[in-house]
């Protein structure tokens, strides 16, 4: 049988192609990831005969399954604090202390209910907030009341309110998003992207905040911004000049910037700049919703390239290239191993 | 790696290898939830503690050569307890049986987006009353051409051919939005 001449619909019609989808045939799984790692050109039937099974087999949208992996990882998080309880003496331990355990959360939620009651400013319920999240893949542009707009990269969400007494905008940032915001003499425009806060005066640029890897940027087209991290630092930008501020570091730099590499995500294009394996996979995440997993014993690499309209394939080929690494995929999740 | 490789590696605490079982298994073991128990909150929240018990007791689990077949008996076990936890926690009988929805209801109401529920809508309403028979039988229910074939009475040449049409149908009912957003296929 000639694969190679398949399309979506004959994939998603071939039982060892659904048994490999299913997960429900080692043989077939192998078979499947080797063969699509043997013709990378065929990866956008693949795709969409993966889609078309996925709405046929009724299976958790994208968005409420990322909500589950959330969960998960939640608990291994609050898990990997403890040991996992191998005899019984421990269980009864643990159901010992249940009782405390339960008044303890209970006491904490009135404390953190409390907490938000009587913080005068910025409460959400207050302000009102609007939330929107951009989902991967997607650039979308929005308005804000004030006839300012933000257009989001992808995997980007953004909350904003505007006060009471109207007199200021304010907006978090979770992402990449290009802003232009409208000239208002008596109303202040405040981006906050984790500990970076700009201030607004009718201006176009773009700003970022990714806190997989606590780093704020913001970049100045036209008019003029102040930028403040961490309460310190503050420094008013002129066209054509960016700000950064590294979380872990508490490092806050100025300089200028490159525009295509810094602003190309509005036209498609996909720049990497000597980043590491965190950065390349806290992009990869955000912009094609790929989860990046390193199995290879590479443990600095490094990365510089551009893209135009890439697909998630033609990207991870090239790093691998890059480093001379192999990969497989297997749905949305890619795993880096030694050639 | 193989999927009994990765269980071992687990089984010694490595959490990459935990997540790279839940994220390869979980929607299958979702599609199977669902047709044990109709209702997707409860199938999310089984699955869940699934693995959170398969975490924590990692150690005296037992070395199997196929995760997924021990997942899908840990997680029917569990939702069966479940049921009859709330059957008679609120007194009703039919909660084995969940909602009852037809194929159609289900897969357009498992999509969250508004404009691809359209789309997925109107495919539907598009295909012959058998194809919609066999697309059910051979997504949801599982089975092969030739099962497929006994119990509609057709020749299995046939259903493929009926199946193959009705992708072909899809595939042109999402082509639309798939133009109207180049990227956005995931």
């Amino acid at each position: 049988m000639d694969y190679t001449l398949y399309r979506a619909e004959d994939f998603a019609a071939d039982e060892s192609f659904i048994r490999y989808y299913q997960r429900t045939d080692e043989e077939a799984v192998a078979f499947w990831e080797n063969w699509m790692r043997c013709h990378p050109s065929k990866i956008d039937e693949i795709v969409l005969a993966e889609m078309m099974l996925s709405k046929l087999m009724g299976h958790l949208p994208q968005a409420a399954f990322e909500a589950e992996q959330a969960r998960m990882q939640a608990f291994l998080q609050t898990a990997s604090s403890y040991t996992p309880p191998s005899s019984t003496p421990k269980k009864s331990i643990v159901k010992m202390l249940r009782p405390y355990l339960v008044a303890a959360c209970g006491l904490l939620i009135i404390l953190v209910t409390l907490y938000i009651y009587h913080k005068p400013a910025n409460n959400p319920a207050e302000l009102g907030w609007t939330y929107f999240k951009n989902s991967p893949s997607q650039r979308t542009t929005i308005e804000l009341p004030d006839g300012s707009t933000i257009m989001l990269n992808a995997g980007t969400s953004i909350r904003y309110a505007m006060s009471a007494a109207k007199d200021s905008l304010q907006v978090y940032l979770d992402g990449e998003a290009f802003f232009n915001v409208s000239q208002h003499a008596n109303r202040a425009f405040l981006v906050h992207g984790g500990d970076m806060h700009v201030k607004v005066l009718g201006t176009t640029f773009n700003m970022s905040y990714y806190p997989e890897v606590g780093k704020s940027t913001v970049a100045l087209v036209q008019g003029k911004i102040s930028v403040s991290a961490k309460g310190d630092h503050l420094v008013e930008l002129k066209p054509n000049e960016a700000a950064s501020f590294d979380q872990t570091s508490a490092s806050f730099a100025t300089g200028a910037f490159n525009k295509e590499e810094v602003l190309g995500w509005q036209q498609d294009q996909l720049y990497f700049t000597k980043a590491n394996f965190a950065e390349i996979k806290q992009r990869m995440k955000r912009m094609y919703n790929i989860t990046l997993i390193n199995r290879s014993t590479v443990n600095n690499m490094q990365y510089t390239g551009h893209f135009t309209n890439a697909g998630f394939q033609q990207v991870v080929e090239s790093i691998c290239f890059a480093n001379g690494l192999g990969y497989t995929v297997s749905r949305d999740t890619v795993i880096l191993k030694n050639q | 790696m193989d999927a009994a490789a990765l269980w071992i590696e687990m089984k010694n605490g490595d959490q990459q290898a935990f997540m790279e079982i839940y994220n390869s298994y979980y929607q299958a073991l979702y599609s199977f939830g669902c047709r044990i128990h109709a209702h997707p909150q409860l199938v999310k929240d089984s699955i869940h503690e699934v693995f959170c018990e398969v975490w924590a007791g990692r150690q005296s689990l037992p070395t199997v050569q196929q995760p997924l077949s021990y997942l899908f008996t840990y997680l029917k076990r569990k939702i069966l307890k479940e049921v009859k936890v709330s059957a008679i926690t609120t007194g009703e009988v039919t909660a084995a049986e969940g909602i009852e929805q037809s194929y159609e209801e289900m897969i357009v109401r498992a999509e969250h987006d508004a404009e691809m529920q359209y789309k997925l809508h109107n495919f539907m309403r598009q295909l012959s009353v058998t194809q919609q028979a066999i697309l059910r039988l051979k997504y949801y229910e599982n089975l092969n051409y030739e099962q497929i074939a006994q119990q509609l009475q057709l020749q299995p040449r046939t259903v493929y051919n009926k199946l193959y049409e009705a992708l072909k149908l899809m595939r042109k009912s999402l082509r639309v939005l798939v133009l109207l957003a180049p990227l956005n296929f995931f």
